[in-house]
């Protein structure tokens, strides 16, 4: 699997890991980790230790999953960005809508 | 009801397949007394299977099987060979000559049954990939028809940029008929340019579909002399409104004012502009202050821009990221660092000489996104005229 997904707290903070490229062919995979009644109430931690690269797909696919929750700007968090994947919420200032942490 | 072919000269013979065929299966039998007759009736009757006695004088079995096979083409009817001849030799004969199987004299009902019910199968299989055929062609032209109309819709929308040349130079190459990268220009009525250029998530039709309102927006408010923090605020009201989550519009707008000595810039999303004078000295990078257009709700837009102050022949650099992003044969990037690296060392030709290197990098590896480069060189553009057509060009397909 692709997608790394682990409950914390009794279920009270989901934490979706995401490994090597993540872009468009885990939008199915990556839609499914977030779409059930235990994730709309958790906490939505997204962990980027493993990611390499991530495309404007992804963005997109953040973006739905943010829609998708009813999250507030900045309640999910995204962690340990690596250089690349930092360069592209830099650009594109997703900063906005989510809280991001380097790694 | 299934319709069977019986071959043979001897009419004993017919009439014996006759009457154990109506005890075995459902099936209307009609008979060939010769070869050529055989022919005849494949094409007047269309049988559904054929039994076919190998020996007869004139036209024997075998050549009578190859001649119906050539004139059915994708037309499957399968051919069994009525045989005394020993199994190996008829095996071999019977495929070679175009048949499809053969049952041995004396006849067994039960296999000449079970034979003739798998080559039914065998043929009705082949119908129904025959149907699917024909439905994916119909499909096909009806796609290709469809994707002509959108297209002129493209073109006409597209077409209205004012294109300077001794001031924008640019590079359009989408990956796929539809572009999801635009570059439009517009002269401002107080003199000076507007100019978008942007990049819609992914490619093809679904990305291209968001040019349209963009353009429509663009050539209303700039032929107004709408400020571009304004324009693209509305940019992203509709684009909010209409696209799908997930769906965006990186995009820098710029406005060069009419003495060619300010520029503003409202950059969302996008990759790094360069920004160097007319030496070639690097002045500035410009980096995106905003997010991409279609994300942000309107009550908390952005509509700031950064205005430089430019002096005259000094150009400014602006590229999608299919540019930075496109790959070489090995899987290596062509990379921002690349690309600076042209800007600062190379001589009066850079556009001419970033498109050469991309090509060269990139050499016979597939393109695997939209690819857009922009050049503008600060110039004196006067207000538009109404007799001054003739800079006009159409920027969407070259």
């Amino acid at each position: 699997m692709t997608i790394g997904i682990k409950y914390h707290d009794d279920g009270k903070k989901l934490i979706i890991s995401v490994k090597r490229k993540f872009d468009f062919t885990l939008l199915n995979e990556f839609r499914q980790a977030y779409s059930n009644d235990t994730a709309m109430s958790a906490e939505i931690v997204i962990d980027l230790r493993s990611t390499s690269t991530l495309d404007s797909s992804a963005l997109g696919m953040l973006l739905n999953m943010q829609e998708y929750l009813g999250k507030k700007d900045g309640e999910i968090t995204i962690i340990n960005c690596n250089a690349d994947v930092m360069k592209v919420f830099n650009i594109t200032h997703f900063e906005n809508k989510f809280t991001i942490k380097v790694i | 009801m299934k319709k069977i072919l019986v071959v043979d000269d001897v009419s004993a013979n017919r009439k014996l397949l006759r009457k154990i065929l109506s005890k075995l299966i459902d099936c209307i039998v009609i008979e060939a007394d010769n070869g050529n007759e055989a022919i005849t009736l494949t094409e007047k009757e269309s049988p559904d299977l054929i039994l076919m006695d190998v020996n007869m004088p004139e036209m024997n079995g075998y050549q009578s099987a190859s001649a119906i096979k050539a004139i059915a083409g994708d037309n499957h009817i399968p051919i069994i060979f009525v045989t005394a001849l020993s199994a190996e030799a008829s095996l071999s004969h019977s495929l070679a000559s175009g048949g499809d199987d053969f049952v041995s004299k004396p006849l067994s009902a039960e296999i000449l049954k079970s034979k003739i019910n798998a080559h039914l199968r065998i043929r009705e299989l082949n119908q129904q990939l025959s149907d699917k055929n024909n439905q994916l062609i119909l499909h096909n032209q009806h796609l290709t028809r469809e994707q002509e109309l959108i297209e002129h819709f493209f073109k006409y929308t597209l077409q209205q940029s004012f294109l300077n040349k001794e001031a924008i130079k640019y590079h359009m190459s989408p990956m796929s008929t539809f572009n999801g990268d635009l570059f439009l220009v517009e002269r401002a009525p107080q003199g000076g340019i507007y100019l978008v250029m942007g990049d819609f998530t992914g490619h093809g039709l679904t990305a291209a579909m968001g040019t349209l309102p963009v353009a429509m927006i663009f050539f209303k408010m700039a032929k107004k002399g709408t400020a571009i923090g304004d324009i693209a605020r509305e940019i992203n009201y509709q684009l909010h409104k209409l696209m799908p989550t997930g769906m965006f519009f990186a995009a820098t707008l710029i406005e060069l004012n009419s003495r060619s000595d300010q520029m503003s810039i409202w950059m969302g999303g996008m990759p790094e502009s360069y920004w160097l004078s007319k030496n070639g000295d690097l002045k500035d990078v410009i980096h995106a202050q905003h997010m991409p257009l279609g994300i942000m709700d309107d009550n908390s837009f952005d509509t700031s821009v950064e205005i430089y102050n430019v002096e005259k022949g000094d150009k400014v650099y602006l590229y999608s990221d299919g540019v930075t992003e496109a790959y070489n044969l090995d899987g290596e990037m062509f990379g921002s660092d690349r690309l600076k690296e042209i800007l600062v060392t190379q001589g009066d030709n850079r556009f001419e000489d970033i498109l050469c290197e991309l090509t060269t990098f990139t050499d016979s590896s597939d393109q695997n996104d939209d690819i857009t480069l922009v050049e503008i060189t600060c110039s004196q553009i006067s207000a538009a005229e109404q007799d001054d057509q003739n800079t006009c060009n159409t920027i969407y397909s070259e």
